[in-house]
């Protein structure tokens, strides 16, 4: 059996209600997969008992789960009431332009994927923008260059 | 109450009637136009792409008071489309020996693709001859229905997708 | 227990008391108003709220609520649309609102007519819509199984399909995917909804997005006719309602009755209809020609052939019975038989008891079981598929569910079962005696004094002791084997397709066959009278509680039926019959049910009888059951018992609909994780099966199974042997496809 498996096991066994490990289940398959393939999913559902239709029904209501295979590096813009206020829409657009995808796209090379997400919690720093899921504050569409610049040299 | 001038007054509109112009007209030599919303024998219509308005739904046989509209649907598909969506009536028939025209069914279409015609010279010498089926009841496409009349209305004539 | 306390509440000016926690679209039901609802429906669990259709107005709250949420509380005031204008605002903007994005393609869907989505707008909803722009459009249909089609445009989420797929079925394929406007009902991936109760979900879709493949575009609700009937392929008998057009089935939908089967119905109730109609069905009476092939022959000839037949066997006759006959059928061959010509010797397809009539209760009782022991190594929904929604009804209300390989129970469940007021004994498996080994079981477990306490036997086939009664109230004489058969009658398809009736005709001189099929008559029979369907008969069936229940003829067979000629060719041998099914039942009612009762006394919903006093069997052999393979020794790979079960979609009527061929079981070997892994087998693998024969099968790991066993569907299991050895295929190339090797 998949260690997979047993981690699954181990975790819902923490849970009076095992179907509770679902979120976390998820999230080691996903981080052993990378993103939530379908055959990611299969296993998930096998180690807690579900079916994988009900693990792909909980995965893709959060935005946390990816169904599609991600890049190296992952941008996720706010784009939720606050920070939509005070111009995450022209930040989004920025990315675009610098990265040459649509949200939901991965560059070409693999490298970059960028995404748009509900709240992050940042609400008073907004435009929030994740990058590896460390947050930047206050993003003006002028930062962008420099954001993919430095995400690019890190790679 | 009998005077004795009954006759010869009766006979007086007589004479007087022999040098005015009959009325009689000789049907079947002259057929005298009928009204613009004289409802006889049904018409299937048919869009100017050449596909069938009706889509099979069978509402004229439900509002049909003399129940004599038949309705076999089936599934369009890519190699045979035959209305636009995704059916279409396979078999459509009219038993004209029952029919009362009273154009119910052409209230009840959604799709304006039965209409009640002008014709009415439908008499068969046997009753399975006045079963009429879709071959008998598909007309032309008429450019006299506004809508479809590109020049006059941006209506677009529906195309839909393959996959439905 | 003391009754429930009332309370009193208004609504829309009427004063209504009702028991207190009463739902309040229940409540108002009974003041006589409607609270309109879409996705409300108790048999699904408790309510969602989803739709907001049912909104109301509740005095001191200034928000208006879900109705369907609510339960009646004392001196609640309620306004529904009917008086509240506010309530009447917002339902007219639900409708609204739901119909922003949904297609109005009523002409075209199959649910038009009959769409409540439809009536509630017309009678709550905006004349006009105020939507200008494009609706958004989705590709449709999307066939998420063979029998069902998803038409993502019309659905409204109202999330019954998915409940009914999470807490009835509990089966967890069909879920809402994404979240907010982006919801839609899916299944994962492409895989289809693979479900022995998937198509319960078409008809309780308030709108038109999932429909039925098979009657897709065959009818509109007004060119139709509903015959209240039962089905006939399970000993449960669920109510249906058979959909006619033109004198054709076009669908099976479910009818509910609350003791029975809750409104819900398997699939195979469901879709199997189209056998009628199958390819190979026999419109006339065949006579064997030469030694190979069929000629058609008349009726008239047809019958003088089978008078030719009879009395050319001079009494040595014996009639192989399959259980799915009508009692009037049963009884007409019976009268025919044994009176007309002395021959008294039947095969029944199966053992039958009365003697669980002591422990009668309708099958609902199980729903609400503290404890159901299920006896037995057959699964419950391969025999009687609703029996299995029961028992899973009892577990989410909280009762336990005990699975024994056979009647040994320990101590502790001994005395839990004696101690329980609501008890429930179940025998799925073979060797049951018709029910007699369990009432004995039961009855030293002192279910006799309790109401609440029942047994019941899941015969393997529909009719079986229907039949079996009313073969033995034809006459009163003992049966004798005639050796050798001179002729053997082989009465409807199931029995044309048991091995043990073909080997049997092996032994025979003449064999007269009464089937459906031609593949089922050919080879073997020299004379075939067509036989008709269950669709086609009129008669009654008795079901797994003994309840007579009452079949409608739903189309005119297009041959005549059964007992329409038996009650000919029984003339001739100066016996009489009526060709008409109540009065045969009248006739039989007397002798087996005990004084007068006709079909209006069966109704539409047929009633339980009462219980009946226990009588100890008769003490007779009982074949005594395999005793469980010990689970072999660790390092050693021994022999694993061959558990051949019969699976649901299984038989001549399943064989012949394309729609349910992806339900039927692959051809597969299940193994317990255990067995499997001492094997080094993963699921998937291509595996050995051996015993005197050899089959490769695709290994499936289940762990619900006990060690021991090899779990392989009677279709692919062949000729194996009773134990066989079970090793991963020693060439990976070999196809996992049932071939001999």
């Amino acid at each position: 059996m998949s260690t997979l498996y047993e981690e699954i096991r181990e975790l819902m066994a923490v849970y009076p209600e095992p179907r509770s490990a679902t979120l976390p289940a998820l999230r080691l398959a996903q981080e052993k997969h990378g993103w939530l393939s379908p055959e990611a999913l299969r296993e998930a559902a096998e180690g807690l008992g579900e079916t994988p239709a009900y693990c792909m029904a909980v995965a893709s209501f959060y935005d946390m789960f990816h169904l599609a295979p991600v890049g190296r590096h992952l941008v996720e813009v706010c784009t939720n009431v606050s920070c939509a206020l005070v111009g995450a829409q022209q930040v989004l657009e920025a990315f675009e332009r610098e990265l040459g995808v649509r949200p939901g796209e991965t560059t070409a090379d693999g490298e970059v994927t960028l995404r748009t997400v509900e709240c992050l919690g940042g609400c008073g720093w907004a435009t929030i923008v994740a990058l590896d899921h460390r947050y930047r504050t206050h993003v003006q569409p002028a930062d962008v260059g420099a954001i993919v610049e430095e995400l690019r040299a890190d790679g | 109450m009998s005077s004795g001038w009954g006759t010869p007054k009766g006979f007086a509109v007589t004479f007087r009637q022999i040098f005015r112009k009959p009325i009689t007209q000789q049907y079947p030599e002259y057929k005298r136009p009928v009204y613009p919303r004289f409802r006889g024998r049904h018409r299937l219509q048919v869009h100017e792409n050449g596909l069938e308005k009706c889509v099979g739904c069978s509402l004229c046989a439900a509002a049909c008071p003399a129940d004599c509209i038949r309705v076999v649907p089936a599934e369009n598909t890519a190699e045979n489309r035959v209305s636009a969506g995704e059916r279409y009536a396979r078999i459509y028939e009219i038993n004209l020996s029952r029919c009362i025209f009273c154009g119910y069914c052409e209230l009840a279409c959604p799709f304006d693709a039965i209409t009640l015609g002008n014709e009415y010279e439908i008499s068969e010498y046997s009753r399975d001859d006045l079963i009429y089926t879709k071959d008998m009841l598909l007309a032309p496409p008429m450019k006299t229905v506004p809508v479809a009349d590109r020049d006059l209305y941006d209506t677009p004539i529906p195309v839909y997708r393959s996959s439905s | 227990m003391s009754a429930p306390e009332n309370v009193t509440l208004t609504i829309d000016g009427r004063v209504v008391e009702v028991p207190k926690g009463t739902g309040l679209v229940e409540t108002a039901a009974v003041a006589g108003i409607e609270i309109p609802v879409f996705c409300y429906e108790p048999r699904l669990g408790p309510p969602v709220g989803a739709c907001r259709m049912c909104l109301v107005e509740v005095e001191g709250i200034p928000k208006l609520q879900a109705g369907c949420t609510l339960t009646a509380q004392e001196g609640m005031v309620v306004g529904t649309g009917a008086t509240s204008e506010k309530a009447a605002e917002g339902q007219n903007a639900t409708l609204e609102f739901i119909l922003v994005n949904h297609p109005l393609d009523c002409p075209v869907c199959d649910k038009g007519g009959e769409c409540p989505l439809q009536d509630l707008t017309f009678r709550y909803g905006p004349g006009q819509t105020r939507m200008t722009f494009p609706k958004r459009t989705l590709d449709k249909p999307i066939p998420i199984s063979p029998t069902i089609a998803l038409d993502r445009e019309r659905c409204i989420l109202c999330y019954r399909c998915t409940r009914f797929s999470e807490s009835v079925a509990e089966d967890g394929q069909l879920v809402a995917r994404n979240r907010g406007s982006m919801s839609m009902i899916a299944t994962f991936e492409d895989e289809p909804y693979r479900d022995l109760f998937s198509g319960n979900v078409i008809e309780l879709c308030p709108v038109g997005a999932l429909t039925s493949t098979q009657y897709r575009f065959e009818a509109r609700p007004w060119e139709i006719q509903n015959v209240p009937t039962i089905c006939g392929l399970c000993p449960v008998g669920c109510n249906i309602s058979a959909t006619t057009r033109e004198g054709k089935v076009k669908r099976i939908l479910s009818r509910n009755h609350p003791e029975v089967d809750q409104g819900w119905l398997c699939d195979k109730g469901r879709f199997a209809y189209p056998h009628l109609y199958a390819e190979d069905r026999i419109a006339t009476p065949l006579e064997r020609v030469r030694r190979r092939g069929f000629g058609e022959i008349s009726w008239d000839d047809g019958l003088d052939r089978a008078e030719a037949l009879l009395r050319g066997a001079g009494g040595r006759i014996v009639t192989a019975l399959s259980g799915s006959e009508t009692i009037e059928e049963a009884y007409a061959l019976g009268r025919l038989l044994r009176v007309g010509l002395g021959a008294h010797s039947a095969v029944l397809p199966e053992a039958t008891s009365s003697a669980l009539d002591a422990f009668r209760a309708p099958l609902s009782s199980i729903g609400h079981a503290e404890v159901v022991v299920v006896i037995g190594e057959e699964r419950v929904a391969d025999r009687a598929p609703i029996v299995g929604l029961w028992i899973k009804q009892a577990r989410r209300n909280g009762g336990d569910v005990v699975e024994l390989a056979e009647p040994k129970l320990d101590a502790e469940l001994e005395q839990r079962l004696r101690s329980s007021d609501r008890a429930v004994l179940i025998w799925s498996g073979r060797a049951g005696g018709g029910g007699a080994r369990l009432a004995e079981l039961a009855h030293s477990l002192g279910f006799d004094g309790k109401p609440g306490c029942s047994a019941f036997h899941l015969p393997a086939t529909p009719n079986g002791r229907g039949v079996a009664e009313a073969w033995a109230a034809a006459a009163d004489r003992d049966e004798a084997n005639p050796e050798p058969i001179g002729l053997l009658i082989v009465s409807g398809d199931e029995a044309a397709a048991d091995p043990a009736v073909r080997a049997l005709a092996e032994k025979a001189e003449h064999v007269l066959a009464i089937t459906m099929y031609h593949g089922l008559a050919v080879g073997w029979a020299d004379l075939v009278l067509p036989a008709t369907s269950y669709l086609e008969r009129d008669g009654s069936f008795v079901n797994l509680e003994g309840r007579v229940q009452r079949l409608r003829r739903s189309v005119i067979p297009p041959v005549p039926d059964e007992l329409g000629w038996i009650s000919k060719l029984a003339a001739r041998f100066g016996v009489e019959i009526s060709p008409h099914a109540s009065l045969v039942f009248a006739e039989l009612a007397e002798t087996v049910y005990g004084g007068e009762a006709s079909f209006g006394d069966v109704g539409e919903r047929a009633p339980l009888p009462a219980r009946a006093a226990y009588e100890p069997p008769e003490p007779r052999p009982v074949a005594p059951i395999p005793p469980p393979a010990a689970a072999p020794a660790e390092h050693f790979l021994g022999t694993l018992r061959l558990l051949r079960y019969r699976p649901l979609f299984s038989g001549p009527t399943v064989e012949r609909v394309p729609e349910l061929r992806f339900q039927r079981p692959a051809a597969e070997v299940e193994l317990a994780a255990a067995d499997a892994e001492r094997r080094q087998i993963r699921n998937g693998d291509s595996v050995t099966v051996r015993s005197e024969s050899i089959l490769t099968l695709r290994a499936r790991i289940d762990r619900r199974l006990p060690p021991g066993v090899a779990r392989i569907a009677e279709e692919h299991a062949r000729d194996l042997g009773t134990t066989v050895e079970v090793s991963r295929s020693s060439n990976p190339f070999t196809s996992a496809g049932g071939e001999r090797a």
